[in-house]
């Protein structure tokens, strides 16, 4: 594939797209003759899917609100690339050549990673490679765990990061918006249970847990939370997460250095451990 | 066809012939921005007046990277020196590609990643990733011209697969 895409360079652009159109043409008929599911053109699925993906791009979009315009944009660069298409029988991201989409695939965030990934099936190859997801997960969660091999490749191992980061986020969010009901619903059940605050109390079992909270609760205003220095290790059925934490309104107070553990039972992730406890950072020692 | 190449050695340009024909001279200092020429040329070793082929690139590519890393060399240093070089750098960087079809910067991409220009090429690639960043499935599909080759079914499944990365809540971290 690289030779032929490099040698056809010489000719004009218009032959070059053609001759290229062959190329890509053949392999991407070899490639779908190994599956021998039926193809089906984009406007078979472009109806209910499209509405859909409106329906998630509105999930993920945070701060930039998303609306069907988006789709309109650049209308004239859609018209280009749907012409390339027609007379290539594949698109010009498909034809790039792997070292290439590999480093190109390394500016991406995780969602346009999986866009990607859904846009058919050769890019789904492309986009689910394991190196590209392994640079992601250093580059937005941790640097450490380089020599980690996940045991259903990296891709997994950041979905269930971004996972439990999230639970973790949420246990910090509970304790701001003080709400027992979503504390007790998010501890585990059973009596091995532990947690430490940091005044030095040590709890055990799911009620005096549970209490511990709801004392928490009554007496404090709800504080607010800056995590720094988040690690995740996730395996399959336990999580382990360390952190910073500043505290307060103005997060001057801290910080503290917080452990929490979570199991994986029914679907969900329930916390098991909590330990929180007053750093000592060297600068801050008075002689 | 020019034969440009009989230019004397004093003037320090460096001559590349594209896979067209056409034969671009450039100041060495430009031209040693590509790391394929850096490479070929080397400290020592092949003379600069020598013309080198790159049969790979096409003049339309070579036209528009040489321009790119003429007005890069210039902001660079300014940029280093103070806070208003950075910003012009940066505005720089944000209006270059602006015009540009999707399908025109892959192949920039193509040709910066064989002469080897390294800003160049992270410009490209960022500009992509911006472009589909926060877009939904059938605009980068749209936006590439890739037609999908997933049944119904497959896309409805995959969307359910991928579904943490849209909604960021417990799933399953145990399957793929």
């Amino acid at each position: 594939m690289e030779t032929t895409s490099f040698t056809l360079f010489s000719s004009s652009s218009q032959t070059f797209l053609v001759a290229l159109a062959f190329t890509f043409l053949s392999l991407f008929l070899a490639v779908r003759s190994r599956s021998s599911k039926p193809r089906r053109s984009q406007s078979d699925g472009g109806g209910p899917s499209s509405s859909g993906n409106e329906k998630l791009c509105n999930c993920c979009c945070h701060s930039n609100g998303v609306d069907a315009t988006h789709l309109n944009g650049g209308t004239e660069k859609q018209m280009v690339a749907v012409t390339v298409a027609e007379t290539t029988g594949a698109s010009m991201m498909e034809q790039l050549v792997p070292e290439i989409t590999t480093h190109a695939l390394s500016y991406l965030d995780f969602q346009s990673l999986c866009n990607l990934s859904m846009t058919n099936s050769l890019m789904r190859k492309a986009a689910n490679d394991d190196n590209a997801w392994k640079a992601l997960y250093h580059k937005d969660f941790t640097s450490e765990q380089d020599s980690v091999n996940p045991v259903n490749g990296w891709k997994a191992y950041y979905a269930a990061t971004r996972a439990i980061v999230n639970v973790n986020d949420q246990f910090f969010n509970f304790i701001r918006d003080r709400s027992l009901p979503e504390m007790r619903h998010l501890w585990l059940n059973a009596d091995y249970v532990k947690c430490v605050h940091p005044s030095g109390e040590f709890f055990s079992g799911y009620t005096a847990v549970v209490r511990s909270w709801q004392l928490a609760f009554n007496w404090e205003q709800g504080v607010n939370f800056q995590v720094r220095d988040l690690c995740a290790r996730v395996l399959t059925d336990i999580a382990w997460v360390t952190m910073k934490t500043y505290v307060g309104d103005h997060l001057d107070t801290g910080p503290f250095s917080v452990t929490n553990i979570f199991e994986f039972h029914n679907g969900r992730w329930y916390m098991v451990h909590h330990h929180s406890s007053v750093l000592d950072e060297v600068e801050h020692q008075n002689a | 066809m020019s034969t440009e190449e009989d230019t004397v050695q004093e003037k320090k340009t460096i001559s590349l012939k594209t896979s067209d024909d056409e034969v671009f001279e450039l100041e060495e200092n430009v031209a040693m921005e590509f790391g394929t020429v850096k490479a070929f040329f080397g400290d020592d070793g092949v003379p600069r007046d020598m013309m080198m082929p790159i049969p790979n690139v096409h003049s339309k590519e070579l036209t528009r990277i040489i321009d790119f890393c003429t007005k890069h060399l210039d902001l660079k240093p300014k940029a280093e020196l103070d806070e208003a070089g950075k910003k012009e750098l940066r505005k720089f960087y944000k209006e270059y590609m602006k015009e540009d079809t999707t399908e025109r910067i892959m192949e920039l991409i193509l040709a910066a990643d064989y002469l080897n220009v390294n800003d160049f090429l992270d410009l490209l690639n960022q500009t992509v990733a911006d472009r589909i960043s926060n877009k939904s499935v059938e605009y980068v599909r749209k936006l590439f011209g890739i037609e999908s080759d997933y049944t119904p079914e497959e896309e409805e499944a995959l969307r359910e697969q991928y579904a943490w990365a849209f909604e960021g809540v417990d799933e399953d971290p145990a399957e793929d």
